[in-house]
């Protein structure tokens, strides 16, 4: 389990692929001798959030408490992670698909699975416009207060939910797909180069649904449900 | 059938983990009871037709005797550093040795727990049906449309699907269509 006491580097060192999930805080590495809690109070990050937040990227067995994560900080966490996912990620594998497909001309697979993706594609990016424009504006005006009680909570949380499972399904469904049955003349490392990559995206869309569905919906329901009352 | 009753006697932490876990990986069998001290011992008395995995160690600490172990009916194992170890007062049933490797350690346990004859189900080709099924899933049929079809209930369609979901390892309907469409199931 990650700790404030312990130092950044001894963290990356052991998981690397904490890397990303570190950026999207402003820590790149080059961080030096600092413990997490000297980093955290140097640059202005709520520790608790930031342990929660760790951790769940860290291990797969770490259940984030609820009350330690603060909504305004893990709505940014998302957003930026939203911006990776949209600017990075999501490119890179399309790249890697169309690279080999230019190593095939002509491989029929290879020309069902780019047209597979960029369905995928376009599904995962309206999925994740659809909470940066309607979800994460409406936790903010609740956070400031503006708004109280709305209908729209229960759907969000089905709809939500919902569309977390399928994109999961879909690209684990491709990875199936491309192990078996990859053609056999494509470039042996652009092919793992894309394995990797797709897995590595499986296991970050894991761990985001969890703080989506475990933790943002959860206490977006209790926000909504709380209001009422109070002021009723 | 009534299944075997498994127990591990071994004060030794890793003994009691280690074998526990091969024995639920490599043969499906999971352990009923561990014994691991003085208070605990005066349980062996009450077992009856176990398998027990005896830690050597702990019987020669235990001053345990082998007749004592293999009343009612119990099969004993031995788990020793020696091959040819030894109990006072009879003859054992076998011997695991700590410093088997896993080929060894699991011929040994599949001559103690006889192997349930693998099922290649999980991994058997889709059946023509299911090919069928498959191709009008693919194509974007509901399950009412695939059932009228091919002229069979509902129920049965629902089962199809769920057989080639596991077959496959594939979990959603784009997930098929690409399937159906790489294999030249559809056009």
């Amino acid at each position: 389990m990650i700790t404030e006491s312990l130092k950044l580097s001894d963290i990356i060192s052991h998981n690397i692929l904490l890397v990303p999930v570190l950026n999207r805080f402003g820590i790149r590495p080059g961080v030096g001798e600092k413990t997490i809690k000297l980093v955290c109070s140097q640059q202005g990050i709520h520790l608790k959030s930031f342990l929660a937040i760790l951790n769940t990227y860290n291990s797969q067995s770490f259940f984030p408490e609820a009350e330690d994560v603060d909504m305004t900080v893990l709505v940014q966490f998302l957003r930026r992670t939203h911006t990776y996912y949209l600017d990075y990620t999501l490119p890179r594998i399309e790249k890697l698909i169309s690279q080999l497909a230019i190593d095939c001309p002509g491989s029929k697979p290879l020309a069902v699975i780019e047209s597979y993706y960029s369905e995928y594609k376009k599904q995962l990016t309206a999925h994740i416009e659809y909470e940066e424009t309607d979800l994460f504006p409406l936790i903010s005006r609740l956070l400031e207060k503006q708004t109280g009680y709305t209908e729209k909570a229960d759907h969000f949380s089905d709809k939500i939910q919902h569309e977390h499972v399928n994109v999961e399904d879909k690209l684990s469904d491709l990875k199936t797909i491309l192990i078996k049955f990859l053609p056999p003349s494509v470039n042996e490392n652009s092919a793992s180069e894309l394995l990797f990559e797709l897995s590595r995206f499986e296991q970050e869309l894991l761990d985001h649904a969890r703080f989506e569905d475990k933790i943002l919906i959860p206490k977006l329901a209790k926000m909504l449900k709380v209001k009422p009352e109070r002021h009723g | 059938m009534v299944k075997q009753k498994v127990v591990v006697v071994t004060a030794s932490a890793i003994i009691q983990k280690g074998l526990a876990d091969i024995l639920l990986h490599s043969c499906d069998v999971v352990v009923s009871q561990f014994l691991s001290d003085y208070a605990e011992v005066a349980l062996l008395s009450r077992l009856k037709k176990c398998i027990l995995f005896v830690d050597l160690q702990f019987v020669v600490h235990q001053h345990l005797e082998v007749n004592t172990l293999k009343r009612n009916g119990n099969a004993v194992y031995l788990i020793t550093v020696n091959a040819s170890a030894e109990l006072p007062g009879g003859p054992i049933d076998g011997v695991l040795q700590l410093h088997d490797d896993m080929p060894s350690l699991q011929k040994k346990l599949a001559g103690i727990f006889p192997q349930k004859p693998k099922s290649d189900f999980d991994q058997a080709e889709l059946t023509h049906r299911e090919t069928e099924v498959l191709k009008l899933v693919a194509r974007g049929n509901s399950n009412k449309e695939i059932a009228d079809t091919l002229s069979i209930s509902l129920h049965t369609v629902i089962s199809h699907r769920k057989n080639i979901c596991r077959k496959l390892d594939i979990k959603t309907i784009s997930g098929l269509t690409l399937y159906a469409l790489i294999n030249n199931l559809i056009n």
